[in-house]
């Protein structure tokens, strides 16, 4: 982590930010579209407005962005080479591929070629932020705001009404770490028809050891009756900032399920907000956030339910060791015509040291009357009752340990349902799995 | 050389004694019982030979096969033979029962320098196992004992027994909380694996698992210490004329 040297002329993070942005304007005009200019424009002052959130703000108590000011960023450069084999380990499947080197579209590296007959893949700057919007109703997002200004592309994927993608479509996003501080802005527009059926891998890969600070938007609409599955990791370094904002529209009787593993980095925040306006939507948000030393996580959640009918899980979990510090803030709004609302929220946490810090935080907010929701908190240590009765059939005490902790993370992970996905977090997790078998 | 010699044991928890001097000793190929009201401390002499931490011995010492197993972790004495079937066994959330059950037999293994089990050797000795105490296959899928009912529990451990293979098995009150079905077929798992080379502790409120599980030895336990030792009919006895009428005067 870069630690806070300002200097009494030194610019706050959110003149910088718009500095990069009347740095880079003149360039994006040059390849933008009809409207667009205007929407980045409009985008940027919303950004100016709310700035990068201070100390005070509540939404943002947990996770201090003071650090931000004192990092003289640069736009990531467009130039940069990165070589397949570098991105090869990170690639799930035989499936469509596209990749954001920097925001840019890498065609090198991309491979969309086999898009099935009503699917999609490519790079342009989307016609509008229309989720962005809707799910912006109760509170703002500064950075997902800063993202729709800033990105000089997105990765769109389009699937057709009733086409099921039979093959998980990887979005890859590479930020190139320098000497000098860089900013990125991921973004990844996930759009089903209604129907439609589609599984999306968002990975994010930050090369090199440099400071690197990505305001990231993933914008997911499924229309009615589709279906969505969209499976998040990142491979971060110690000097990362990685600020995401996944926004969800959902029609009616669409399915969405995202999730979002943290396993390091420095600052992690993750925005979830999902907005169920068709009835009979079904929406479930995972996350799981494995940390050590001083790496930070937080997830905050913001599941609106809009309409009658409609379920949402959100099941997070976190497991802290060194000092690090996980904070959960998670909020069910049910407005008052969405009766028969069915809500759970849960956060559990393990602390492995006591320096170790966990914030948890979930709310109910219900302006409905017949409504089943609830939710719960946990924080504790591992279960030495267990630990004992573990080595009491001979493992070892580390062995024990791990095999607790990978029990408790793999409610989580074994959700993901792209086996690459998951078998890959797993090992980065806990090291080569004996035998091949899964923990659960 | 006995196999398990207890000398003099004082044990507390939280500077509060439980054990007051308890001695002990078991043989190879001989099956005792400890028999004694609720809060006599029959758990507690479990635990202490399994190696929970949280139990302080003050005084006394546990020596098995002629060994200080006191200064061995509770891993270590997995390895050289020493298990424990539960009174409460202890859920394990999202760790399937075979993989911890691989997991635990590999590492009994490698204590003992054995070869690991392949996965199929590992397969045809949960089966064979498994049938011996009429373990539902379902269960092997799911949480270690997450979900279980008490009697799958109970029969879970004597199950996981069968596939460590030690040369001390203490099972603590496994016929709490069983039908006399489930009871049956408990003991018959149990007298299975009786032989020459292993030895019981068999921990029980009951006279009745001994009706099934017939001991060499029982000895009675009260307010910390063994106050009668006798055959097999002690147990009868004590079933007609509860532990009220044990003399404590009569220890040995
Ligand atoms: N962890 C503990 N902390 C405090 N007291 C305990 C603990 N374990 C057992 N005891 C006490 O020790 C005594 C003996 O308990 P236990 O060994 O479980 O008896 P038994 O198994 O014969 O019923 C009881 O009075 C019990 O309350
Ligand atoms: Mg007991």
């Amino acid at each position: 982590m870069t630690t806070a040297t300002t200097s009494p002329s030194a610019a706050t993070a959110t003149d910088r930010f718009a500095a990069l942005y009347e740095g880079a304007r003149a360039a994006l005009a040059g390849s933008a579209r009809d409207g667009e200019m205007a929407r980045r424009d409009a985008a940027m002052a919303r950004f100016r407005e709310m700035g990068v959130p201070r100390r005070g703000d509540e939404e943002w108590k947990y996770t201090n962005l003071a650090g931000l000011d004192a990092l003289p960023f640069e736009l990531a450069g467009a130039a940069r080479v990165v070589a397949p084999e570098a991105v090869e380990p990170a690639l799930v499947g035989a499936g469509p591929r596209i990749v954001l080197v920097n925001g840019r579209f890498d065609e090198r590296l991309s491979d969309a070629t086999e898009a099935p007959a009503g699917v999609t893949v490519e790079a342009h700057v989307p016609a509008d932020a229309s989720v962005l919007d809707r799910c912006t109703d109760l509170a703002p997002l500064p950075f997902a705001r800063l993202c729709e200004a800033l990105a000089p592309t997105a990765a769109v994927v389009r699937v057709a009404p009733g086409v099921e993608a039979a093959e998980p479509i990887q979005a890859v996003f590479i930020t190139t770490a320098g000497d000098a501080p860089v900013a990125a802005f991921p973004r990844l527009r996930v759009e089903a028809g209604a129907g439609a059926s589609v599984t999306v891998v968002e990975t994010h890969l930050v090369m090199g050891a440099g400071a690197t600070v990505a305001a990231s938007l993933t914008e997911i609409d499924a229309a009615d009756g589709a279906r969505v599955v969209h499976e998040c990791t990142a491979d971060l370094n110690e000097s990362s900032w990685r600020l995401a904002a996944i926004v969800i529209r959902q029609a009616r009787s669409s399915r969405v399920e995202s999730a979002a593993v943290a396993t390091g980095g420095g600052v992690t925040r993750h925005d979830f907000r999902a907005s169920l306006d068709g009835p009979g939507a079904d929406c479930a948000l995972r996350g799981l956030a494995m940390l050590s030393r001083d790496e930070h996580v937080d997830n905050h959640l913001l599941v609106r339910h809009a309409a009658p009918e409609c379920t949402s899980r959100e099941f997070f979990k976190n497991v802290l060791d060194g000092s690090s510090r996980g904070v959960f803030c998670g909020r069910i709004h049910v407005d008052q015509d969405a009766q028969k609302t069915d809500g759970v929220q849960t956060n559990a946490t393990i602390l492995l040291s006591d320096d170790a810090e966990a914030q948890s935080r979930p709310q109910l907010e219900i302006y409905a009357d017949d409504v089943k929701c609830t939710h719960g908190a946990t924080v504790g240590q591992l279960d030495e009752g267990a630990v004992f009765y573990l080595r009491s059939r001979g493992l070892p005490e580390a062995r024990a340990r791990a095999l607790l902790i990978d029990g408790f993370a793999g409610e989580i992970l074994d959700a993901y349902t792209v086996a690459a996905v998951r078998d890959r977090l797993k090992s980065a997790l806990f090291g080569p799995i004996p035998g091949g078998a899964g923990a659960a | 050389m006995p196999l398990l010699e207890i000398a003099n044991l004082h044990v507390s928890v939280e500077g509060h004694e439980i054990l007051k001097g308890v001695d002990l000793t078991i043989d190879t190929g001989e099956v005792h019982s400890i028999m004694g009201p609720n809060g006599s401390g029959k758990s507690t002499l479990a635990q202490v030979i399994a190696g929970h931490e949280a139990y302080e011995v003050t005084e006394g010492s546990i020596r098995f096969k002629g060994r200080d197993l006191l200064g061995m972790g509770p891993d270590e004495r997995a390895g050289e033979g020493v298990f424990l079937a539960f009174q409460y066994p202890v859920e394990i959330p999202g760790v399937s029962t075979n993989y911890f059950l691989r997991s635990a037999v590999n590492a009994v293994r490698e204590y003992r320098g054995q070869d690991p089990l392949d996965a199929g050797s590992f397969m045809r000795l949960v089966k064979e196992k498994a049938a011996l105490v009429d373990m539902n296959a379902k269960l092997l899928s799911r949480a270690v004992n997450e979900g279980f009912s008490g009697g799958e529990k109970k029969r879970n451990e004597i199950f996981q027994m069968a596939m460590l293979e030690p040369t001390l098995a203490v099972l603590d009150e496994t016929d709490s909380g069983l039908d006399i079905d489930a009871l049956r077929i408990v003991a018959d798992g149990v007298n299975a694996l009786r032989g020459a080379d292993r030895a019981f502790l068999v921990i029980t409120h009951y006279q009745r698992l001994l009706n099934y599980i017939v001991p060499d030895h029982v000895h009675v336990l009260m307010d910390g210490r063994i106050v009668r030792s006798g055959g097999k009919d002690l147990a009868l006895e004590l079933e007609e004329s509860g532990y009220g009428a044990v003399e404590p005067a009569a220890a040995g």
